[in-house]
């Protein structure tokens, strides 16, 4: 239902001239904490451990992060 | 929350964050704002003003878990003035996080009835047999702090602890080649070989089949009519599954990073210790702001260095676990001779391996509303990266054994039946064996979008991988979150996975007998290839999803609850699946606290221009002075009791909160004592020892024990003079073992193979959680009496077991265990008395357990402690106390169900429920500090260190060597 956005948003990107000039108080609905990265950093840091140590794909998507598995 | 202290006062509170320091100590500015600031309708003018003069607003942020933030887009100067949802991005914060993790039970699969007595063949096939397996679990703990040490340097903290235990796929096998001796036990770790792979049938395809029907063996073989003897039938494939005892891994990582007015540059490291892998990792992040901190830009470099140490369990000393790679690391421990004799022999798989990463994402502002977000990535790995407990299965199979004499009893069938099938003739459990090298890329799309009329964000990823290894992975994941009036914010979010298999992926591997038979039950050949039978390798999709439900309490301090369920299916793949023996769910919920220091402070009215660096530096006298109310209004922690002594504090007023945190380590080492006279190990584990009577002999001694709790303090008024307190506990213990002689286990009825005996023991999670009522008796503001009334509810684990190879798997000992299993009565009395610079108390108190017996048929000792002390206030923040304690606990009455009639499963002292309780005297010597003001006021700090000088154990238990405890607490 979001791919129309992603389309736009990458169309965007590419041709970055396009892109509405945003000025710094005009950032406020960004700033919101709900509109953050990752609002909750714990719960997301453990959900990636779960995957990382579940899935063949998870070790890697955690990047630059190390730490052992706790898990077998 | 207190009344704001003013409104000029409190509107700075609010906005402090995106204000820079020294900005702030700008008086001319900080003029100017305040008088702006005190008008409301100006508020958001300003804050945009201000970020002009600002080099360094709060963009530069980190999370938690110590990981550079992939885009910083969000975390624009300007402070969002919604206060529905307003919450500081300030960096001074901490963080505490328990989750629980639990597998369902898995299917497991058998062929009955095999063979009956008149070697007649005549099964209805696989069928699914109950599977009581505890299946794994995993209880974490996770908490975190990071602050500003200045204006432009941040450091950040994260310590996480992860207990797990539980069944969990050792191998892959055809049913009916192994069974668990005992279906119904909790933790059956035994498989009966069953055959083990030997005599098993398999098509064309490698799909083993099962012998469906057939008349006597004896008759075929001697009729030889063709086509009648053997029916075959579809059979199935299903994991072999080990029970792991508890493990612990303990990670801690810190991270400093430094920033410029449109950059940050992150340097962070850490360490994972686990008994058998250690981990070190280091990382370093750049960020860099463009286009008005419009587009970001981040760069991320890792690398991780692992040692593997895995010394090989028994079960894999019965069914093979051979390692075959001529390039991994294989050491005997030293060989070590009993006191009778005897000899234990183990081997340890050694292996170190290296990852290294490098990463890139890009995140742009699209518009007001939504942000897009793009990554890549590149990950290294080499050395030995195979998972030292994961088995292959290898059958031998021969192609000719209708004609060779090698078939079912030896007999041979004149006439091809069965084109394709074959038989196997011999079998071996291996090691894993992974390629040691693997290049890993992934890619990332990310689009968050604001919607407005809602007051909702959605987000969406995609994420693909693709590794040399043949793995392809795609990843969907999508969430919605939701602010809700009263400061709750609901997030339900859904994920897809899918991968498809590694190349060298196999239930099983077939190798073939040469017509010669030459190679019979030889295996050498695969030394030089890959194979793994992990299911993590395996092509499969999952389907997760679940929702996070937060709530801001109080401004700076917030809650989150979140529950997560996930489906691993061979069906769900995005091509051709894994067959269904490797499906599996498992769910997690997660509970978690967050606490904005300083906004916490901001919020208790004190002086926020007057910082704790300031008040750090006017100690360190360099002339900088408090402000002038800043007696009057700093917290009462005056006369604070030692750290290690709970119930002495009531809060102030109805209405107030407190958030606290306690820590208390016990630790035993040393020799043994019976009563109060030592005991040496030989003397203990001597046949003609008494210390584990009824079993006569013990077996086994603990060298050294620890246990750590962690507790949360939940402190609430409802009216001046009651508080209410709850208390969860977080537990984790150790214990390291000796077994100076070799148990003859036939002895006392049991078969244990003493060569998978670990050397420790561990075990952790969710303890018993305590819930006070304490009640102000007397407060003349020099002395108080405080009567305490408590309950403590049986929420710990009483039934952890170990694995204990050969024989039937065992509890751990009773203090080992996470709680009591009995609902608690926990009272208290408490005096506490003041006067100038001196302050005593004194506190009598007990534990009552109220029920006869636990779910497990024992209930721990009653305790009555009396303890007294003094103090010394030096400063206005700093005070020392010296107290003495006296503890009496009973024994142990009953005994684990677990235990009973089963003398094999008690082989040391903790096993014996008299061994527990005594009487106890120690002295303790501890310091308080509390920050007075500036931006942490109200914080306390508290330690204190218990020395045992007299003790008097009930029967036979290790010495004690003291105890400390730690407290954090922050009222508001």
């Amino acid at each position: 239902m979001h791919l129309k956005p992603i389309a736009a948003g990458l169309a965007c990107c590419l041709l970055m001239v396009a892109c509405a000039e945003v000025k710094p108080w005009q950032r406020g609905n960004l700033a919101k904490p709900i509109m953050a990265a990752d609002p909750s950093p714990l719960q997301s840091s453990m959900r990636q451990h779960n995957y990382a140590s579940r899935e063949a794909a998870g070790a890697a998507s955690s990047g630059a992060n190390g730490g052992g598995c706790g898990c077998n | 929350m207190p009344p704001a202290q003013g409104q000029t006062e409190a509107v700075v509170a609010a906005i402090k964050p995106p204000i820079h320091k020294t900005t702030i100590k700008s008086s001319a500015f900080q003029a100017l704002c305040l008088s702006a600031m005190a008008l409301p309708g100006m508020v958001a003018t300003v804050q945009a003003g201000s970020d002009l003069l600002n080099p360094n607003p709060t963009g530069a942020s980190s999370t938690a878990n110590g990981q550079a933030n992939l885009n910083n887009a969000s975390q624009t100067p300007i402070e969002s003035f919604d206060d529905n949802t307003v919450e500081s991005a300030d960096d001074d914060d901490a963080g505490y996080q328990y989750s629980h993790y639990e597998e369902a039970k898995r299917n497991l699969w058998d062929i009955a009835p095999a063979v009956d007595n008149n070697y007649t063949v005549n099964s209805t096939g696989p069928y699914k047999f109950q599977n009581n397996l505890k299946p794994i679990t995993v209880d974490s703990e996770h908490g975190y702090t990071r602050f500003r040490l200045s204006d432009r340097v941040r450091f950040a903290f994260n310590y996480t602890q992860d207990v797990w235990s539980g069944a969990t796929p050792w191998f892959t096998a055809p049913a009916g080649n192994f069974m668990v001796a005992n279906p119904q036990s909790v933790t059956g770790a035994s498989y009966q070989a069953n055959g083990a792979g030997v005599g098993q049938f398999f098509d064309a395809h490698g799909s083993p089949l099962y012998q469906a029907s057939s008349v006597s063996l004896s008759d075929y073989g001697n009729t030889g009519t063709p086509g009648l003897p053997l029916t075959l039938g579809q059979s199935r494939i299903q994991h072999v599954m080990g029970y792991a005892s508890p493990e612990m891994r303990n990670q801690i990582d810190a991270k400093v990073g430094y920033d410029w007015d449109n950059a940050s540059l992150d340097v962070g490291g850490g360490v994972s210790i686990e008994h058998d892998y250690l981990s070190r990792f280091g990382n370093l992040a750049g960020r860099m702001d463009f286009n008005q901190k419009r587009t970001t830009l981040n760069v991320g470099l890792g690398y991780t260095n692992s040692d593997t140490y895995a010394t090989l369990n028994t079960g894999e000393s019965i069914y093979g676990g051979t390692v075959l790679d001529p390039t991994v690391s294989v050491t005997q421990l030293p060989t070590m001779t009993m006191i009778d004799g005897s000899v234990i022999n183990q081997e340890v798989i050694k292996g170190n391996r290296q990852d290294g990463a490098i990463t890139l994402a890009l995140s742009q502002v699209l518009n007001k509303n939504s942000v897009l977000s793009a990554g890549v990535g590149y990950t290294r790995s080499s050395g030995y990266l195979s998972n030292p407990y994961k088995d292959v299965m290898a059958m031998q199979l021969d192609p000719n054994w209708r004609t060779d004499g090698y078939g079912p009893n030896g007999y041979v069938l004149p006439v091809n039946a069965f084109p394709g099938v074959q038989y196997s003739v011999a079998s071996a459990v291996l090691k894993e064996q992974r390629p040691h090298l693997r290049n890993q890329l992934t890619f990332d799309l990310g689009y968050r979008y604001y919607v407005e009329p809602l007051n909702a964000a959605a987000k969406i990823n995609y994420n693909f991988f693709h590794d040399d290894w043949g793995i392809n992975a795609h990843t969907f994941d999508g969430e919605w979150r939701q602010a809700l009036p009263g400061h709750w914010t609901l997030t339900p979010y859904a994920r897809y996975y899918a991968q498809s298999a590694a190349s060298f992926y196999t239930p099983y591997v077939l190798t073939s007998m040469l017509p010669d038979m030459s190679n019979w039950n030889d295996f050498s050949s695969l030394a030089s290839q890959y194979f793994s039978s992990d299911q993590r390798l395996s092509a499969y999709g999952a389907i997760s999803g679940g929702v996070t439900l937060g709530k801001q309490l109080v401004k700076g301090l917030s809650m989150e609850l979140g529950y997560e369920y996930y489906n691993h299916k061979g069906g769900l793949a995005l091509g051709a699946g894994t067959p269904d023996y490797a499906d599996y769910h498992y769910f997690v919920a997660n509970a978690t606290l967050r606490a904005n220091l300083s906004v916490l402070a901001s919020a208790g009215g004190s002086y926020n221009s007057y910082g704790m660096t300031d008040w750090l530096g006017s100690l360190l006298g360099d002339g900088a002075k408090p402000p002038v109310d800043a007696h009057a209004r700093h917290r009462h922690h005056h006369g604070a009791a030692p750290a290690g002594v709970m119930f002495s504090h009531m809060l102030d007023k109805a209405g107030d909160f407190m958030l606290g945190y306690r820590y208390m380590r016990n630790t035993q080492g040393g020799s043994y004592l019976n009563g109060s006279q030592p005991v040496s190990t030989d003397q203990l584990v001597s046949p003609t020892g008494t210390a584990c009577q009824p079993v006569s002999q013990c077996y086994m001694a603990s060298t050294a024990m620890s246990m750590n709790m962690h507790m949360l303090d939940l402190m609430y008024a409802p009216t001046d003079w009651m508080t209410l307190m709850l208390m969860p506990q977080f537990m984790s213990m150790d214990m390291n073992m000796v077994m100076p002689v070799a148990m003859d286990m036939n002895a006392i009825g049991g078969g244990m193979d003493v060569s998978g005996w670990r050397t420790y023991q561990t075990n952790g999670g969710f303890g018993d959680t305590g819930a006070y009522a304490m009640f102000k008796l007397w407060d003349d503001n020099d002395q108080k009496i405080i009567l305490t009334q408590g309950i403590s509810i049986p929420t710990g684990s009483i039934n952890v077991m170990t694995e204990f190879p050969g024989t039937t798997d065992v509890v751990y000992s009773y203090g080992m265990q996470l709680g009591s299993g009995t609902w608690d009565y926990k009272p208290s009395l408490t005096y506490t008395g003041k006067m100038d610079n001196w302050f005593w108390g004194g506190q009598l108190s007990g534990t009552h357990r109220l029920q006869y017996a636990n779910s497990s048929d024992y209930r721990l000792g009653d305790i009555v402690q009396t303890t007294a002390w003094g103090g010394y206030q030096f400063t206005h923040w700093l005070s020392s106390t010296v107290r003495g304690v006296y503890t009496n606990q009973g024994t142990i009455s009953g005994n684990h169900f677990q235990n009973q009639g089963n003398v094999q499963n008690m082989w040391m002292p903790e096993d014996m429920p008299g061994n527990y309780g005594g009487s106890f005297a120690d002295v303790g010597f501890g310091f308080t500090a509390s920050v007075p003001y500036g931006s942490l006021a109200g914080h306390a700090f508290g330690f204190e260190w218990l020395q045992p000088v007299s003790t008097d154990f009930n029967g036979y238990q290790l010495d004690r060597t003291g105890a400390l405890s730690a407290s954090w607490g922050y009222k508001f």
